[in-house]
């Protein structure tokens, strides 16, 4: 193979390339100028302003991207889904700047996947998901995680540190295992900040109560001013305790505990949170009889409307930069009118 | 078949299996001194549960294990 050897040249050579390159950049930035100013509708504007605007619009375009970014501290826009994930829990949050958080992923012995299909539409196909909740180990809320975890990419992983002993189960610590997922067991008091996100974490204690539903992470999420109250499948008697704790619990929405059982979602709780709006996500035909009558008549008694997977599909509620919000349903009528 | 005993809600009992769907169980016919997040042997004739024997030692024997595991990751340095 012959040996290809770098071509010498001379200094004046040199100089005279430099001065060529030179040549062709300034001729350039003339070029481009010329055709701002030739473009710019501001006539009223002097020649001075006109450079000076077109040096502004220079510094713009090189500037790095990550001085463009959005301030995630900042108000925007969200959208909290209550995924209609049959007799399972799922719920997805995103902001404008695309920090996503998603509370529980729904039933595992959901054939059709659906909250894969869910969060392919929602999030994308290998999207990022900065906050994955596991609120307790129960089948209807890992449901497919471990799948969520293989496909996605899950920046952080919270559980509540309550072992079972379900194969869905060990497949998720597995999932987490494999991934660059951070793993965390929060307890109570803990604040955290998740892009726009306010988490303040209401539950558990350091102390297990030993009791999968009790041991739920509670949490209380609030963006642009819009509080909500996530409880798993705690019961009254949690519910009493952070009430009793002088927590903060007011909130402009609550998602039912335990699929609207009438083991939650108790009249302290309700008092205590104040919500505007409640929702609740169980299946049709359900064997539990989700939601609990009882539930239902302590928020009816209140005038709180209720939304409900149930009839409502999937609900979503739009937050919006000012810290107003709006609801839409996939189906069913709007309770709001009906109850409220 | 091997079930965990998730939970008990109302008049019934939801076991999990390794592998295969939910199965519910009448409370009645759970085992004296059961415990929720127990492995239990339950064997099904013709959709009719015939037997439901607690797996004492496996339960055990995963509870440390998924106890082994989590404490992997909680060390675990990203």
């Amino acid at each position: 193979m012959a040996n290809r050897k770098k071509k010498k040249i001379t200094k004046k050579q040199k100089e005279q390339r430099t001065k060529l390159i030179s040549t062709g950049v300034v001729l350039l930035l003339v070029f481009f100028m010329g055709l701002f100013l030739g473009e710019n509708k501001q006539s009223d504007l002097s020649l001075s302003e006109k450079i000076e605007q077109f040096k502004e619009e220079l510094i713009t375009i090189f500037q790095p991207e990550e001085k463009k970014e959005v301030d995630k501290t900042k108000n925007q826009e969200t959208t909290i889904r209550f995924l209609d994930a049959n007799q399972g829990s799922a719920t997805l949050i995103q902001a404008k700047d695309g920090t996503t958080i998603l509370i529980d992923s729904g039933r595992y012995e959901d054939k059709d996947k659906k909250i894969i299909q869910q969060l392919d539409e929602y999030v994308g196909t290998g999207g990022t998901i900065d906050l994955l909740i596991f609120t307790h180990n129960d089948s209807d809320h890992i449901g497919y995680g471990d799948l969520i975890i293989n496909y996605y990419d899950v920046k952080e992983v919270w559980m509540n540190g309550n072992d079972a002993t379900s194969k869905i189960y060990e497949r998720v610590l597995d999932a987490v295992d494999a991934s660059n997922a951070v793993y965390t067991e929060p307890k109570t008091g803990e604040k955290h900040q998740v892009g726009p996100f306010q988490i303040d974490v209401l539950s558990p204690n350091e102390q297990s109560d030993n009791d999968q539903n009790d041991d739920s992470i509670v949490t209380k999420i609030t963006v642009n001013q819009v509080s909500g109250l996530f409880s798993g499948d705690a019961s009254q008697s949690i519910e009493k305790e952070i009430v009793e704790s002088g927590a903060d619990v007011t909130a402009d929405f609550i998602l039912m505990g335990h699929h609207g059982s009438d083991t939650s979602t108790g009249e302290e709780w309700v008092q205590a949170s104040q919500p505007d709006f409640a929702v609740f996500s169980a299946g049709e035909n359900n064997s539990y009889g989700h939601p609990g009558e009882e539930a239902i008549g302590r928020l009816k008694k209140l005038a709180i409307p209720i939304y409900g997977t149930i009839e409502n599909g999937t609900i979503t509620l739009t937050v919006h930069e000012d810290g107003t919000y709006s609801i839409q349903t996939e189906k069913g009528e709007n309770p709001d009118e009906d109850d409220a | 078949m091997k079930m965990m005993l998730e939970e008990i809600e109302g008049e019934l009992a939801r076991f999990i299996p390794d592998e295969g769907p939910v199965v519910h169980v009448k409370k009645d016919s759970l085992p004296e001194n059961y415990h929720i997040g127990e492995l239990y042997e339950v064997t099904i004739e013709d959709e009719r549960v015939i037997a439901i024997k607690p797996l004492k030692k496996e339960t055990e024997e995963r509870l440390a294990k998924m106890k082994q595991k989590r404490a992997n990751l909680l060390n675990k340095k990203r």
